[in-house]
């Protein structure tokens, strides 16, 4: 869940604000100078999707390592403990 | 040893396992998202152009703090989902028969509520050693919470905070609601007994498969609307 990757938009929104420096947005949706605002202005709603791919690349490994390390250490737990 | 104690650390070792296996596929994400068009012309490009700007370990920019927020992360995250278990499921919301895809999803949704607090300053770190052009982020933790700090304390800190919120809570109740719907089909397609545990394999699959899944499923969802 550290994933994080989730709904991409609002995360796209996200990476985009973090970045920046600090009085550039006045938010990611609200206000007069948001992240949405610009992208919808300049680049078009399709760059909301951008790094698409790569979180369905690592949807399935990322997860499946993560419930294989789950597993594996309640075995040895339950082994040792 | 109590079985919280297992689960906390079973949840650390397996968000270690995906944040080793996912943080170059994260990396590659941010880079594409924050890029103006044209940047770059896919995946593999990004990737070889992000390797040889910073070296072979330039796709594990900016891991540690997401490795250090992992193991409190997924505490906080069950510990958090748990509660909305008790809020919103009923007695046989996970039983076979009567499975309640919804109230589950609702119980995810209130796990984000724990997890932002220490998610989403560990996001803004993340995100800003990334992307890093300077080369002064990009080196140690401390470092770049100092830059961050200095630019603005606290609300510097937690830039991001509503839109890590609403991203996860969203996330959260699709991962939990396909996670659990998935373990009883597979469940069932092994033939197991009702109530039985799940074999490693069909956990395995459902947390692969899942996470995929409901990918899919948002971004069509978003789509329409």
């Amino acid at each position: 869940m550290a994933n994080w990757a989730g709904c991409l938009p609002i995360d796209t929104l996200k990476s985009r604000y973090q970045i920046a420096p600090m009085g550039q947005y006045t938010g990611t949706v609200l206000g007069s100078k948001s992240v949405l605002k610009e992208i919808i202005q300049k680049e078009g709603l399709k760059s909301l999707y951008k790094g698409a791919t790569p979180v369905f690349l690592r949807a399935f490994p990322a997860n499946a390592a993560c419930f294989f390390g789950m597993e594996t250490a309640y075995s040895f737990l339950n082994k040792v403990m | 040893m109590s079985s919280l104690a297992k689960d906390f650390i079973a949840g650390g070792v397996g968000g270690s396992c995906l944040v080793v296996v996912g943080h170059p596929f994260d990396t590659i994400k941010v880079r594409i998202q924050t890029s103006s068009t044209g940047t770059y012309k896919g995946v593999v490009d990004c990737a070889t152009k992000t390797m040889a700007e910073g070296g072979p370990f330039a796709l594990y920019r900016g891991v540690w703090p997401v490795l250090a927020g992992v193991t409190p992360m997924y505490a906080m995250c069950f510990f958090g989902y748990g509660i909305g278990k008790k809020m919103f499921c009923d007695e046989d919301a996970y039983t076979a028969e009567n499975q309640k895809l919804f109230q589950i999803a609702l119980a995810g949704g209130a796990s984000a509520l724990f997890t932002t607090p220490i998610l989403a300053p560990g996001e803004r770190i993340k995100c800003l050693q990334q992307t890093d052009k300077t080369g002064k982020l990009s080196g140690s933790f401390a470092a770049a919470v100092r830059h961050v700090w200095a630019e603005g304390g606290v609300s510097s800190l937690t830039k991001g905070f509503t839109a890590t919120f609403s991203r996860d809570c969203v996330a959260s109740m699709f991962y939990f609601s396909t996670y659990e719907f998935l373990k009883r089909k597979f469940g069932d397609m092994e033939g197991k007994n009702r109530g039985d545990t799940p074999s490693t394999l069909s956990t395995l699959c459902a947390g692969g498969f899942g996470k995929f899944l409901y990918l899919i499923a948002l971004n069509i969802l978003l789509i329409l609307l």
